[in-house]
């Protein structure tokens, strides 16, 4: 495979259709080739509201991991994320006649539609807690104390210490630091109060913090 | 010690739920089995094959119970390093991967030929068009007569890739005929989806080699996990096309090739973590 490394901060082109898999919300720039712009999601986006299910399947290679990772913040497993993600295509490619004539992010929106939509799951299946849900426990043993906290360990740690919070407090934190939903959107959501969103946050980050510095001192005392 | 912000919190959460990686074909295939009935699926009448399947169930059901507990079962395990080959008495032969399971019990090959399996394996049918030879999995059934095919049972999942000739699919409510380099699935649920498979990736593990046109890492990724059924971390919202045709082996040699071909790194699996792990591409 040939591929040029671009200049520094520029993602090096790989190949054509790697400028085609490039969307509005691709993380790095995009290449420096003027004339070969992809479809951007807005074209899609339109065209999909005509009927073009070529479009439908595009949006759907460029967001669907993106859509599924949200989904699964929300209800914690990857069956159930996906269902969801699914249900949101099929919705939109049925209702493309009434979808907004303009949406400002295609990505925005269908994130702000998977985001409904895993409230609503849980909602329906009585999973969204009415109260803050007993303290989790503290970690309670290391279960490798010869080894180096690296940056990705801390990372696997932290992820696996939010799983553990009450759910209340785990949606709540999810759905601020994660998602960026404002407090008043999540009161919102989850028929809560301002206060609540922000003892709930308080709580969040005492426990994580809690979780992480003990497993620092004594992965510190044994290396 | 630093104390921890509530910055180092959130630099660190960042990620969750990042790790999950669904597959984006099967996920295409399985909205288009949607959008457009019909077009990857064939129905067969729902109402009337649900009744023939309830009524064949208490039946098979009945008659493995009574069997298995007047002669007992033959289970093989590979618990070994390398693949192993599994004669039946009906001239099939069976590559089993490792840490995989083939299960089948005393009345096989005399109505019919019927067999379980745990993992992964490659299986060569002898062709016998009077003794139809069967798997069960989850909510699938497979159906052969005589070819050749890779099939993956994960939990309740059941995947098919055909080499030679064509077997037959069957899902919760449909059947579907998986003929020569396609790739059939039967989800968890029931469902069926039909897949191309011009490369024949499923063979990997037994061939050492995968072949890649254009498809993207993600995708690559997964043909990888599933082959050699390894666990694989991605970090990062990277992703690129990869074309060309790689030894594999072995999920270490391929996973190299990636993160060179990528410009990152790779971490072997530990005791303690168990994955492969990329990063810095």
């Amino acid at each position: 495979m040939n591929f040029s490394d671009g200049a520094e901060g520029i993602r090096p082109i790989r190949s054509l259709s790697d400028i085609y898999l490039q969307g509005e919300n691709a993380t790095l720039s995009p290449p420096i080739m003027a004339d070969l712009t992809p479809a951007t999601d807005q074209k899609l986006f339109a065209d999909l509201r005509r009927g073009v299910e070529g479009a439908l399947d595009e949006l759907f290679r460029r967001h669907y991991v993106g859509l599924c990772q949200v989904a699964i913040r929300f209800v914690g497993k990857g069956g159930e994320a996906e269902d969801i993600v699914q249900e949101l295509f099929l919705s939109i490619w049925e209702k493309r006649d009434s979808l907004p004539e303009q949406v400002s992010g295609v990505g925005a929106y269908l994130r702000r539609a998977t985001r409904n939509r895993s409230l609503n799951y849980l909602r329906d299946r009585n999973r969204i807690p009415v109260d803050e849900g007993d303290p989790p426990d503290a970690p309670s043993a290391l279960s490798n104390p010869g080894q180096q906290m690296e940056e990705a360990e801390l990372r696997q740690r932290i992820h696996r210490a939010i799983d553990r919070l009450p759910e209340r407090c785990r949606l709540v934190f999810v759905m601020s630091r994660i998602e960026g939903m404002s407090h008043r959107e999540i009161s919102q959501a989850l028929d809560i109060s301002n206060k609540t969103v922000e003892n709930q946050m308080t709580r969040a980050y005492r426990f994580l913090r809690q979780w992480l510095s003990l497993y620092l001192v004594l992965s510190a005392m044994f290396c | 010690m630093n104390p921890i912000s509530d910055q180092d919190i959130d630099r660190l959460a960042e990620h969750y739920g990042s790790d999950f990686q669904p597959d984006v074909a099967v996920g295409l295939a399985r909205l288009k089995a949607r959008t457009r009935p019909g077009a990857a699926v064939r129905s067969i009448g729902r109402r009337r094959w649900l009744g023939v399947a309830a009524s064949f169930l208490v039946l098979i059901s009945a008659g493995t119970l009574a069997y298995g507990a007047f002669f007992g079962a033959t289970t093989v395990v590979n618990e070994g390093d390398q693949p192993m080959v599994v004669a039946l008495m009906d001239g099939t032969e069976v590559w089993l991967q490792q840490d995989s399971e083939l299960r089948y019990d005393r009345t096989f090959n005399e109505e019919d030929r019927r067999v379980a399996l745990r993992g992964q394996a490659y299986f060569e049918v002898h062709p016998d068009k009077s003794r139809p030879f069967l798997i069960n999995g989850g909510p699938a059934q497979l159906r052969v007569t005589g070819t050749a095919f890779n099939l993956r049972m994960e939990g309740e999942e059941m995947e098919v890739e055909v080499s030679e000739g064509s077997v037959t699919l069957t899902g919760q409510n449909n059947r579907v005929a998986v003929t020569q380099k396609k790739r059939g699935v039967v989800t968890p649920a029931g469902e069926v989806i039909l897949l191309d498979a011009p490369d024949l990736n499923r063979h990997a593990w037994r061939l050492g080699k995968m072949t890649f046109d254009n498809t993207p890492l993600r995708e690559v990724l997964h043909t990888i996990r599933d082959n050699f059924r390894v666990e694989i971390v991605l970090e990062g919202n990277e992703d690129f096309p990869i074309s060309g045709t790689f030894p594999a082996n072995n999920p270490a040699d391929i996973l190299t090739a990636v993160a060179k071909l990528g410009g990152g790194k790779l971490d072997f699996p530990t005791n303690e973590s168990g994955v492969f792990r990329l990063y810095g591409m």
